[in-house]
């Protein structure tokens, strides 16, 4: 990958680096730090990884940056507990987004991954296996998963849809 | 909503086991024991049995662990969750898909499910950016045309300088002036404009070396009192019995020199090679043994302060030089 192509992955992918990020962390501060962390990673093996290849390179970094960022916070105590229940606060206003942005933080945060690559950036299984280093079956057991989950919490909140 | 009593708590049981409480009769539920915990123990062994709804999520989660494509599976009761999930990240074929919808045709709740799960589908906000990129960003080394045109100029140039400086030393090598009578060729006017191109006149004999002069533009000497001369040298032995101006002396060694004089007293000479010594000899022998090629360096005495010539021969390669 040239220095040209290099700067373009930037303008094509730091916005969908940022929002995975962002959508994992929930702390701007932090996102904007994995995106950082990203692309200074790639751009030190930018010679190796082709252009055609870069989104998968970019969201795999991303993946293991974020994965790490977790893990260091989960040892320090600074994460928010994933199991807090909201519902309470985010049903007062019908807004389906938000109410699925909390019952996205109640995922495991491997199905949150797979969920975002998937809805997000509209990878197929195969590929999500690729940058999250499972293999297709795991990817799909996750999905459904999440799915179910995602859909159970819009029925207990018996919305009208 | 009917009151839990002493009477019927069993079958609120029943219900709860079944997954059929709503949260409002599942908390009644909970009071009711918490006022009489005489029931509660019931309750709570009963709470060790599998609820209708973990049931539910067990034969979900069997169906994703089979290594089965959905669309093989038959729709029932047990695989539509699986199915309708199967549908909405769409892996199942036209087919499938007909079966399924024909199967939520005539339930509503199983419809509703569909509906919901559709709406789990995440939407990015795009208005979410990063905003930094210009930092991400490297700087691309970008090598500008002048730079290339400037490159290649002083390319030329220094190849033009070099190739000037050896013209110099080939100038150096034809500006040879009278040293002594005794071994000066007087080349006179007359003589120089009668020679040919290919005019040949040896100017000095010496023991191994014998230095000739081709005139190739006589024209200038008139002009300018330029005469453009080559110098041949030819290392040859040469008894004394051999009439010097009978050998064939061997074309051009050093081509194109130049040299000023006047046309009238034009005078052209060599230095004798027995008046040049070689003060590295051991040197040199060493080199011409590691080398297998002839090597020579000769130096002449200074006739006046500051004035020396030299003479290098390395195999076929031979170049002299006078300062002063």
């Amino acid at each position: 990958m040239t220095v040209r192509e290099y700067n373009l992955s930037v303008d094509e992918y730091s916005d969908n680096i940022f929002r995975f990020a962002l959508k994992h962390l929930k702390n701007e501060m932090s996102a904007k730090d994995i995106v950082q962390e990203t692309f200074t990673k790639v751009w030190i093996k930018h010679e190796e990884v082709s252009f055609e290849k870069v989104k998968s390179y970019l969201f795999t970094t991303a993946y293991h940056a974020i994965i790490d960022w977790i893990r260091k916070e989960q040892k320090s105590g600074d994460i928010e507990k994933t199991n807090v229940d909201t519902r309470s606060s985010s049903i007062e206003n019908f807004d389906l987004q938000a109410i699925l942005d909390e019952a996205f933080k109640k995922l495991p945060e491997i199905q949150k991954t797979v969920v975002l690559l998937r809805d997000y950036e509209g990878y197929n299984y195969t590929e999500i296996a690729e940058i999250t280093n499972l293999n297709e079956s795991q990817v799909k057991v996750y999905i459904f998963r999440a799915r179910k989950a995602l859909q159970e919490y819009i029925r207990d909140l018996d919305l009208v849809l | 909503m009917e009151k839990i009593t002493l009477h019927n708590y069993e079958a609120f049981y029943l219900d709860f086991l079944e997954g059929n409480l709503s949260e409002e009769e599942q908390a009644m539920l909970e009071l009711f024991l918490a006022d009489h915990p005489e029931c509660k123990v019931d309750f709570d062994e009963i709470q060790i049995l599998p609820s209708k709804k973990e049931k539910q999520l067990n034969d979900f989660d069997k169906q994703l662990l089979k290594q089965t494509d959905f669309n093989l599976l038959t729709v029932s009761n047990s695989t539509i969750e699986v199915l309708l999930i199967a549908k909405t990240e769409n892996l199942l074929n036209p087919n499938k898909i007909k079966e399924v919808d024909a199967f939520l045709a005539t339930n509503i709740d199983l419809q509703k499910i569909e509906r919901e799960l559709i709406a789990t589908q995440l939407k990015a906000d795009l208005g979410i950016v990063y905003e930094d990129k210009k930092h991400l960003k490297k700087e691309r080394k970008i090598i500008p045309m002048w730079s290339i045109v400037a490159s290649i100029a002083a390319i030329l140039i220094l190849f033009f300088t070099l190739n000037f400086e050896m013209n110099n030393v080939t100038k150096q090598l034809a500006v040879v002036k009278p040293i002594s009578k005794a071994k000066v060729y007087k080349v006179s006017e007359k003589d120089s404009v009668n020679h040919s191109s290919s005019a040949q006149h040896i100017v000095e004999r010496t023991n191994t070396m014998i230095a000739s002069i081709n005139f190739i533009d006589l024209d200038e000497i008139n002009n300018s009192k330029t005469e453009v001369v080559t110098l041949d040298f030819k290392k040859i032995n040469i008894p004394n019995s051999i009439d010097i101006n009978d050998l064939e002396i061997e074309k051009t060694v050093i081509r194109r020199s130049v040299k000023k004089l006047t046309p009238s007293n034009s005078t052209v000479t060599m230095y004798g090679m027995n008046e040049m010594q070689n003060p590295i000899q051991p040197i040199t022998k060493q080199l011409s043994h590691l080398t297998k090629k002839e090597v020579d360096f000769k130096i002449s005495k200074p006739r006046e302060k500051g004035k020396k010539s030299f003479y290098l021969k390395i195999g076929k390669l031979e170049i002299s030089r006078k300062s002063h």
